[in-house]
């Protein structure tokens, strides 16, 4: 009995303690739900949001569905709970995304979509789209091969994400996009998900150069980390140099290897401006501005080239 | 009488939880906190994970375990999208006798295949999102009827739609777990097989059909949560297992059997709900949020343990004729 | 001489499984037989193993760790951050290895102390570990600094095979050696077959149980070093479903969930099984979806497989 009255209270001690002051006053409330947090991509957003939120004394807070559309849903109604001036969501899922976006919008709360538009049928309820999007981001790395291999038949390999991901399945369709146009023969011989992890995509890219000794072009890896994983592979299995790699995002390490010319390139994704972008646009609907319906962060197609003018942008 | 409810509610470490979260939330966030449509958002966010965390009580009582009702979850909410061209209510029941299948193959590959629940489920686990990335192609399915989306997203007054569906399943299923010939059964499985099978209990039998609920709970969730999308994702049911599991311990199952209580996973569940829903009011950053709900369920779990090793040296204590 | 067959394979079912796997690889593949696919499969499961080698041991007492997966991610953050402040090769390596331990430690106080599930505590410390690791890199990718580091997971034995697997196959055949020819490997298995027991036959449970948890921190925190060498950088959730990787290739080679049962060399084979199916998968290029319903299917047979032998090993 005491034992329990104690713990009530060790509970209510606790508690107490790791309840961190909640954030400073400020002129508006921002809220914003991500996709998963745990991404380097987000890292640089919120950092882009952070600064510009200064400026303008915004008040913004995070929420992290590590990637589950049912807590996304979720984590939007508490946004309208606690009557944020404006809710950003990065959709974990498009289609999944439009019943909760569609509650905000009854409830009065305008809706920004970042990195990650809902599905055209929940278009109706948000402000803008801010951000790159994940198509475009496909359709510069396309070109890249296209302007590489011209219309030569050449045969790719697709390093994906999570099977299904939004971001996966259009980085690849923004690619073919761009052959299609180009009226490139690229065959694409195997596209496997390594689940955006570095260590997955050497195992799985080893793996297919035992399959295809010899025939490989290119490797469109959905991700930086992902494609300098595969260029570990190429170079352990002593391929080097025969295959050109391509990735998307523009981490430090992918620009390196660009330089080097271990990699030959990358769809360089402004995250921190993205992040900029929406807090001003949040601003802007806040004051009751008119503002863009599609407000989209530059997608920077970076080769060997080029690398020199851009390489302090990659992050 | 009220010194007796006092009584029973220090008896329970989860009501303690419960009581303090609403507690601490009520003065730190009190405006946000308990108004009404807070109350409505976290009601029907709980309503999703009862199911799941009811079906591994089901099995924790029986001794077992249920890892694949995450894949199976996201496996029925495809089929209620993906079979709704043809019939919404159609739809609705594939994907719960889905659900009671694969709980059917979980129990006949732990009875007749003697395997440890824990090893087939994660292989039916792996198997059933094999099954459902097949099916689903990888793709999001939209759902076609709008009027389905009541029972997920809906509500009836002020109450949201699921949570009331979900509360007649739980109170179903208190009912089957304690008044039943068939219940007390799955107790007494769960605490000591080899007896319950010299008691003239049918094991084998018995533990198939807890599967079978839970594979139907599972399932349940799913297409609820396909109503409530009015969509379904290959990313539906990623992490929720276990939690799922931390709620029903945390209501008083045990990973050794013969204990869980259709109240106490319910209370387990909203606790968890609330945290959330708590440290998002107040805005406590996303990294410290998983690091928060680790520290109670670690905290939750040890205290259990303790209580419980006490208790059971007190009855022997009081076997021996002796007061403490 | 039939019924030594017969009595190896109602032992060793996992062993026939690898045989056949192999075999049918060999048949239906031309790049499956040779050396160099052979060599990557073993580098690839190099790391699953080590840590596999830690768990096979906690389970032969009964219990199990579900951390492991970020104690790999937070040892290789350590390691790596170490090195970023300007530590030596050695001191980063030690400062990652002693992560793992700390973990371990923390996973073996709990549980011990309270007696507490270690299922549930383990998925606890695993949450809180992650969210360390979460708050340590703020979720970016962090690079190793010491070139030399790298050779611990990319470098070859004179040219032949990787330094990483050898660790992991030493770790393995030591280990199995401890536990059966010493007292103290032969005490794991009493304490998983029956603590009570192993308690009033003067065997300190408890302290040896510690011991088993440190070790296991141990094994996950050296994995984590070897996947970041391998990579050359780490990220917050690194290991992520390796917990249940570890689980399922002690199970496929023979060790029991119950405790009492099992050894790091069936754990190779274990190990093997799944490489081999996934080497065999992509090479044969399946679809993920089809990799995942036919990874679930093999798991099914072998473990039904040893459930259903059980009996017959019983009756003989």
């Amino acid at each position: 009995m005491k034992k329990n009255l104690l713990f009530l209270l060790f509970c209510l001690a606790f508690m107490a303690l790791v309840m961190p002051v909640s954030a400073e006053e400020g002129t508006f409330d921002i809220c914003v739900v991500h996709n998963s947090a745990d991404h380097p991509s987000i890292t640089a957003i919120v950092q882009g949001m952070n600064d510009e939120a200064a400026i303008f004394g915004a008040n913004v807070t995070y929420f992290d569905p590590a990637a589950d559309p049912q807590k996304q849903a979720s984590m939007i109604e508490d946004c309208i709970a606690r009557q944020a001036d404006v809710i950003v969501v990065n959709c974990v899922d498009p289609t999944a995304a439009v019943a909760p976006i569609k509650k905000a919008f009854e409830a009065g709360i305008p809706v920004l979509t970042q990195n990650a538009d809902v599905a055209p049928e929940g278009k109706e309820f948000t402000y803008a789209f801010v951000g790159s999007q994940s198509i475009d981001q496909g359709y510069a790395v396309g070109k890249m091969m296209v302007e590489k291999f011209g219309d030569k038949e050449a045969k790719v390999v697709i390093i994906g994400g999570n099977p299904g991901q939004t971001d996966y399945v259009n980085r690849v369709a923004g690619a073919e996009m761009a052959w299609a146009e180009a009226n490139a023969p690229y065959e694409i011989i195997s596209d496997q998900p390594a689940g955006w992890s570095k260590d997955k995509a050497l195992t799985l890219m080893t793996d297919l150069l035992t399959r295809f000794p010899t025939g490989i072009d290119m490797v469109y890896a959905v991700d930086d980390p992902m494609a300098i994983g595969v260029i570990e592979a190429i170079k352990a299995a002593g391929y080097e140099g025969e295959i050109a790699v391509y990735g998307t995002n523009g981490n430090v390490d992918a620009c390196e290897a660009i330089k080097n010319g271990d990699m030959a390139g990358t769809a360089l994704q402004m995250s921190y401006l993205v992040g900029v972008y929406a807090v001003r646009a949040a601003y802007d609907i806040n004051q009751g501005r008119l503002i863009s319906e599609e407000i989209l962060a530059p997608t920077a197609p970076i080769t060997i080239d080029n690398i020199d003018e851009w390489s302090d942008m990659c992050w | 009488m009220i010194r007796k409810i006092f009584h029973f509610i220090l008896q329970q470490n989860i009501i303690i939880l419960f009581l303090s979260l609403f507690i601490v939330f009520g003065i730190f966030k009190g405006d946000l906190f308990l108004n009404g449509i807070n109350l409505h958002n976290i009601a029907r966010q709980i309503s999703f994970d009862i199911p799941l965390a009811l079906a591994l009580t089901t099995v924790l009582i029986v001794g077992g375990i249920d890892l694949s009702i995450g894949s199976v979850l996201s496996m029925s909410a495809a089929l209620t999208m993906g079979i709704q061209p043809t019939g919404t209510y159609f739809a609705v029941l594939i994907a719960l006798l889905f659900g009671i299948l694969i709980g059917f193959l979980n129990g006949i590959l732990i009875t007749k295949g003697k395997v440890v629940p824990f090893i087939t489920t994660l292989g039916t686990m792996t198997l059933v999102k094999g099954i459902m990335l097949t099916y689903t192609k990888q793709l999001s399915i939209a759902g076609k009827d709008e009027s389905f989306t009541f029972w997920g997203d809906g509500s009836i007054g002020v109450v949201p739609t699921p949570i009331i569906v979900v509360l007649i399943v739980a109170l179903i299923l208190y009912i089957v777990l304690k008044y039943t010939k068939f219940g007390r059964n799955l107790y007494a499985i769960g605490g000591n097989p080899e007896s319950a099978y010299i008691a003239g209990i049918d094991v084998e039998k018995n533990k198939v059909f807890a599967f079978m609920i839970s594979g139907f709970l599972a399932a349940l969730s799913g297409v609820l949560l396909a109503s409530r999308l009015n969509s379904s994702t290959t990313q539906l049911g990623l992490d929720s297992t276990n939690w799922a599991i931390a709620a029903a311990i945390m209501g008083g199952a045990s990973m050794a059997g013969g204990r869980g209580k259709v109240f106490g996973t319910v209370i387990g569940v909203a606790s968890l709900g609330i945290l959330i829903n708590g440290m998002n009011l107040i805005g406590v950053f996303t990294y410290y949020q998983i690091g928060i709900r680790a520290l109670i369920l670690i905290i939750v779990v040890a205290v259990d343990a303790v209580t419980a090793t006490r208790i059971r040296e007190n009855l022997q204590l009081q076997a021996y004729g002796k007061r403490d | 001489m039939l019924q030594t067959v017969g009595k190896f394979i109602i032992n060793y079912p996992s062993i026939i499984i690898l045989v056949f796997l192999i075999s049918l690889g060999a048949f239906i593949s031309p790049v499956f037989f040779t050396s160099r696919n052979f060599v990557n499969i073993l580098w690839s499961v190099s790391v699953l193993g080590i840590i596999a080698v830690g768990q096979t041991v906690l389970l032969i007492t009964g219990n199990f760790d579900m951390s492991v997966a970020y104690i790999v991610g937070l040892s290789g953050i350590t390691t790596v951050m170490l090195q970023i402040n300007g530590a030596n090769l050695i001191t980063s390596v030690a400062g990652g290895l002693a992560a793992g331990v700390i973990i371990g430690f923390l996973n073996g106080l709990i549980i011990i102390r309270t007696n507490a599930n270690a299922f549930l505590v383990t998925l606890g410390t695993s949450a809180l570990v992650y969210s360390i690791n979460l708050i340590l890199t703020q979720s970016k990718t962090w690079y190793a600094q010491i070139d030399a580091f790298l050779i611990l997971g990319r470098g070859k034995f004179y040219g032949t095979i990787h330094y990483s697997v050898i660790i992991f196959l030493t770790m393995a055949i030591f280990v199995q050696i401890i536990l059966r020819r010493t007292i103290f490997g032969r005490s794991l298995y009493i304490i998983g077959h029956n603590p009570k027991a192993a308690k009033y036959s003067g065997i300190q449970v408890n302290r040896l149980k510690f011991g088993v948890y440190l070790f296991c921190g141990f094994c996950a925190g050296l994995a984590g070093l070897v996947m970041t060498a391998r990579t050359g950088s780490t990220v917050a959730n690194a290991g992520v479903g390796l917990e249940f990787d570890s689980l399922i290739v002690s199970v496929l080679g023979g060790t029991s969930l119950f405790g009492g049962k099992g050894g790091t060399i069936r754990t190779i084979i274990g190990i093997l099984i799944l490489g081999v199916i996934s080497n065999l998968l992509i090479l044969l290029n399946i679809q993920y979806e089809a990799q995942q319903i036919a990874k679930g299917v093999v798991f099914l047979t072998v473990v039904c497989a040893d459930g259903i032998l059980e009996k017959k090993r019983r009756s003989s």
